[in-house]
């Protein structure tokens, strides 16, 4: 099940990994994204700009950038003197905003409170872009458009899902990435952390959304090699940056401190939960594995981010989170869990790491499937030098002849029949008259002057097929799309269709030529030499046939006066075409290109080949490429394992022996193949489309069309592959020891760490249901006999994810001070930086005190003490005090500081701090205080506090006592409990 | 020798007069005669019957044209190896550019109704 799931980049680092987490998806969905998913980078780099595409240049880059940048620190700095930033008041220093260049357009320049300060000057913007990415990840109408993603997926990829299984859950979960290398991501993700908890109401108290949504960070800082190494001139920055930043989460991961803040646009963030639910830090070095470059001088961060990314991935969209939330559930129920050390660190950190081998089926069936979908598109294409002329000769002018035929005498219909109809009907009832009746009176029954008359220019029959002209031309063109779209269909070769048109041209051209050119001249019959005609001469008479020869003569004069008005009708009938048929060939645009209006319209049958053609060439150029860089693209990356189906781990190999098997299957199947390519399935109604329907998609979809049922089916074939067995038959176990251990966290761990019962790590892939395969892999992995091993706690099979065999490993409840390995060069790097830094390094001015719940619980005792020594053993006009000393402006306190300087605390006017901050004055006032406490004793401090009491409920009222006793009742039993004393 | 007893002048107008006249009736009749059996069974074109019997006059006219003519310019050789006068053979000879102005216009006639079926 994928949950929705909100990935935020912060910082360069953060935006680097947004896009190898989105390689990753896009080979899993064949997308980038989801609906459900939303990237954001949050960059104060200008100059970073995000890929414009992810892994092919088709696929978009899915994150959304978010620059908060600061073009001018003065003007900031007048808003501050203008009292227009307050709330940059509290933890600004405003050092920073006379940086050189005074801007931060290029990145924060290392600066945790440049950093912070572009957050919180772009306040609106990155709170307007978390608020729409909190909607669309909890948007319904995305979940429902994700199922349909994911069937349709799944429906490609061969897997059988029930309705009724739930794809998408509805709980989002939200990520934070990042470096805390830098200024960006370092000076920004706490208030980050706290604004998302608060737009998502992810509150402790909020027990049904706490149960629910998770924030996890998982955040890369420096590793033991570059912190040990010296000459690189931002290198201690880094660390110390990294370093603050770890003391900063750890610090709002104490029980006791509290984020409470007032956020520019007016929001009152005051809490003391956890910045994040869950945070992993890695570095460059694991325990088992290291990303730097083959030669040693470089950190490999690409590999760190892709890393990073792939557990993302394995969590997001691998199906992972349940079997790492299980982990993360017991690491959080352990009793260390939230407890603080003796430094006050918290084990809030943890650390993971994951390596995998990875069958690229998805990438070999793709392959197989764009080269067999080439070749189809290549046929479809047709080769021009390989077509039967004469065939195709044949049957253009065959089928001009039968489109001329058809609609020629369409011109001549009217009403009830048609002219030629008309005028056959008249002689027809007249013939059998011609014998017995003068040829005179037989033509002025037909009415044939009149009939003469009508073919006249402007005359009826002129106007009746004037009138039919538009409806011509629109058969034709019907006719002539149809018969294109049949011998498509039919012969499904485009330069065949494309030669068809040419000839279709040159037939109607040459039809053109022969119609006439003018009106037809209209010869009146006169009646009287058409009788003459018909008389027999002498010599027929003569030869005593003159009966004979009159049948004859009056039959042919008969016979010629219906020719002639026939063929006055057809030429009539042409003359008229004429210009219609050459607007047809207009229409073919083959040798008359269509008129500019026209162009605009409509589109000629040779421009919609053309087109056909170019698209399917593109979309052979598209498939050539995406199969060749489905194969040569494969990205190898260290931590992720190749391997292939064949004993020579050739991935090529793999796609030549499954083309051969999809090649060489039987003629049924490829029949059932065919009819789902051409087949489109909306709902419940099926639509088979034509070969011409089907060429009318764009190319990307004409591609996938084809390539979808083929990759299924190459899958089908593909399916079986036992990532498991097969390593074991294949690899050495020294190699695969190798690459387990990989898997290990990405962080040296020391001292006292929390060992799970259940180890948080696990081995997961696809199996049979004994998982027999994965079994034996982790009983050879853990082989006790030798040394080199890695034994992994927990196998799972994970069936949807049968291309990829996981090895993960996790450790949590880190503390920072004691279990991180390199804790002791942060601090140095730390102290360094902190010494001779000229910009504060933490996010508040004032620095490290902030962020030490030493100092937080010192004042709060200090402040205790004070009202203890104010109310109890002091009168209340102010004339007496045992702790203090008297003067006219109230009580002081003396006092010499660690430094050997004798000076005063004015209680009154002055706050806590100026004790606190100095340990040895605390402990002076806190001694002093104590020592009158314990002096006093039990019994007299009861008294003192129950007279303190009557005295408020008289003057103050009963509220204020009881608030009073219980605040005292707390701290009697402080000091005077077998446990306080 | 028969030719010249029998064509040749009696020197008696009315013997010389009808015997061309005669000669001609009886020719005529003989083609007429002869075309009835030709125009029946001369079919030069199925269809149209006019155009046979036109031909088949054309081919006696023409014919009896050149016989006549022949015989008329043979005769008249005759006659002036006999030292007889020529003008005897004047008459058959008329009749015999008779047949043949006859067949000339046969032939035209033909030839106008070739070209006028070609039109059509």
């Amino acid at each position: 099940m994928i949950n929705p799931a909100l990935f935020i980049g912060l910082g360069s680092t953060g935006t680097d990994i947004l896009e190898y987490l989105q390689l990753l998806v896009l080979e899993e969905y064949g997308v980038t994204s989801l609906p459900v998913f939303k990237y954001l980078g949050i960059e104060t780099n200008e100059s970073h700009m995000p890929k414009a595409s992810i892994g092919r240049s088709d696929v978009k880059n899915e994150i959304e950038m978010i620059y908060p940048t600061i073009s001018s620190t003065l003007e900031i700095k007048d808003k501050l003197l203008s009292n227009q930033r307050p709330y940059l008041e509290d933890w600004l220093d405003e050092a920073i905003l006379d940086i050189p260049g005074n801007s931060f357009t290029l990145g924060a320049s290392n600066i945790r409170q440049a950093g912070r300060l572009c957050l919180w000057e772009n306040w609106a913007k990155v709170a307007e872009a978390l608020n729409d990415a909190k909607a669309k990840v909890t948007n319904n109408a995305n979940i429902r458009e994700t199922i349909k993603i994911l069937r349709e997926h799944y429906e490609r990829v061969g897997k059988k899902v029930s309705s009724s299984e739930d794809l998408v859950g509805v709980t989002p979960n939200i990520y934070v990435v990042g470096s805390l290398c830098g200024g960006t991501c370092s000076g920004m993700f706490v208030d980050i952390a706290y604004y998302l908890r608060h737009i998502l109401g992810l509150w402790a108290s909020n027990y049904a959304n706490k149960l629910s949504t998770k924030i996890q960070a998982i955040f890369t800082i420096l590793d033991e090699k570059l912190l040990s190494r010296s000459g690189l001139p931002d290198l201690e920055k880094w660390a110390a940056n990294c370093w603050a930043g770890l003391l900063e989460l750890d610090f709002y991961s104490h029980p006791w401190s509290l984020y409470d803040l007032k956020l520019p646009d007016g929001v009152r963030v005051r809490s003391n939960d956890t910045p994040f639910d869950y945070t992993y830090i890695v570095s460059c070095s694991g325990q088992g594995g290291t990303y730097w470059k083959a030669d040693g001088r470089q950190p490999d961060l690409d590999g760190l981010n892709h890393m990073v990314a792939m557990v993302l991935f394995t969590e997001a969209v691998g199906d992972l989170y349940g079997r790492k939330e299980e982990i993360r559930t017991d690491f959080r129920g352990f009793t260390r869990a939230g407890v603080p050390n003796q430094n006050e660190h918290v084990p809030c950190l943890a650390s993971c790491g994951i390596s995998a081998i990875w069958y690229p089926k998805y990438r070999i069936t793709l392959a197989v499937a764009c080269e067999i979908a080439e070749k189809m598109l290549e046929k479809w294409q047709g080769a021009p030098d390989a077509l039967d002329q004469i065939s195709i000769q044949e049957e253009a002018r065959q089928t001009w002849e039968r489109i001329l035929d058809e609609n020629m005498a369409f011109l001549t219909k009217r009403p009830g029949g048609s002219i030629e109809g008309g005028i056959k009907e008249e002689f027809d009832k007249q013939k059998p008259k011609l014998l017995t009746m003068s040829m005179r009176r037989i033509l002025e029954e037909i009415g044939i002057e009149g009939m003469v008359a009508g073919f006249k220019e402007g005359g009826e029959c002129d106007e009746i097929v004037s009138s039919q002209l538009a409806a011509f031309k629109k058969n034709c063109m019907n006719a002539l799309r149809e018969a294109v779209i049949q011998r498509i269909n039919r012969v499904q070769n485009l330069s065949d269709v494309d030669r068809f048109l040419e000839i279709l041209d040159q037939q109607i051209d040459k039809t053109v030529t022969e119609l006439p050119t003018r009106y037809p001249v209209i010869t009146p019959l006169f009646l009287d030499e058409l009788e003459a005609k018909a008389r027999v001469d002498i010599w027929s008479i003569l030869s005593l046939r003159g009966k004979e020869v009159s049948k004859e003569k009056r039959q042919r004069v008969f016979n010629d006066c219906q020719r002639y008005l026939t063929s006055i009708l057809k030429h009539l009938r042409g003359f008229r075409a004429r210009s219609t048929l050459f607007e047809l060939r207009e229409v073919l645009g083959v040798g008359v290109a269509p008129s500019a209006e026209a162009a605009i319209t409509t589109r000629t049958l040779k421009q919609e080949i053309r087109e056909m053609l170019i698209k399917l060439r593109e979309a052979v150029d598209k498939l050539r490429e995406e199969g060749e860089e489905a194969i040569k693209g494969i990205p190898r990356q260290e931590g992720v394992e190749i391997i292939a189906n064949n004993e020579h781990n050739d991935v090529e190999e793999d796609v030549r022996v499954l083309k051969g098997r999809l090649t060489g299957a039987d003629a049924r199947r490829w029949k059932d193949l065919l009819i789902q390519m051409f087949t489109i399935t909306e709902g419940d109604v099926s639509i088979k489309e034509t070969l011409y329907e089907f060429l009318k998609h764009n190319k990307n979809k004409i591609a996938s069309r084809i390539t979808f049922p083929l990759q299924r089916w190459a899958l089908e074939y593909a399916e079986g592959f036992n990532i498991a067995s097969a390593i074991q038959r294949r690899m050495d176990r020294a190699t695969m020891v190798l690459l387990a251990r990989r898997a290990l966290p990405y962080m040296g761990v020391s001292g006292d760490t929390v060992r799970l019962h259940r180890p948080p790590d696990f081995l997961c892939g696809n199996d049979e249901e004994s998982m027999v395969n994965i079994k034996a892999l982790q009983d050879t992995l853990a082989d006790t006999s030798s040394q080199n091993r890695i034994a992994f706690g927990k196998i799972i099979r994970t069936p949807e994810m049968d291309h990829l065999l996981i090895f993960y490993t996790e450790q949590g409840l880190l503390y920072m001070d004691e279990n991180i390995t390199t804790a002791e060069l942060f601090w140095s790097k730390y102290r360094d930086i902190v010494a001779k830094d000229p910009y504060e390094l933490h996010t508040r001015k004032g620095g490290r005190v902030h962020f030490d719940v030493r100092m937080e619980k010192r004042r709060q005792e200090a402040i205790r003490l004070v009202r203890i020594s104010k109310e109890l053993f002091s009168k209340e006009d102010g004339s007496q005090s045992d702790i203090f000393e008297v003067t006219k402006e109230g009580f002081i306190f003396r006092y010499v500081d660690s430094i050997g300087i004798h000076a005063i605390w004015a209680v009154d006017r002055q706050g806590v701090d100026v004790i606190t901050s100095d340990e040895q004055v605390y402990e002076l006032f806190k001694s002093k205080v104590l020592k009158a406490i314990y002096d006093t004793g039990e019994a007299k401090m009861r008294d003192k506090i129950n007279a303190l009491i009557a005295r408020l409920e008289e003057r103050e009222g009963q509220e204020e006592a009881r608030q009073t006793a219980l605040y005292y009742k707390d701290v009697m039993v402080n000091y005077f409990s077998p446990k306080g004393g | 020798m028969f030719l010249l007893e029998f064509f040749g002048p009696q020197h008696n107008l009315m013997v010389d007069i009808l015997r061309p006249v005669i000669f001609f009736i009886l020719s005529l009749l003989a083609i007429w005669l002869i075309n009835l059996w030709l125009c029946r069974n001369l079919t030069m074109t199925r269809s149209d019957t006019e155009l046979n019997i036109h031909f088949s006059w054309l081919l006696l006219f023409t014919g009896y044209g050149i016989v006549v003519s022949g015989f008329a310019i043979y005769l008249s050789t005759l006659f002036k190896e006999e030292k007889i006068e020529s003008t005897y053979a004047v008459p058959y000879l008329i009749l015999g550019l008779l047949g043949l102005g006859l067949g000339f216009y046969l032939n035209r006639k033909i030839a106008h109704r070739l070209s006028q079926e070609e039109e059509r």
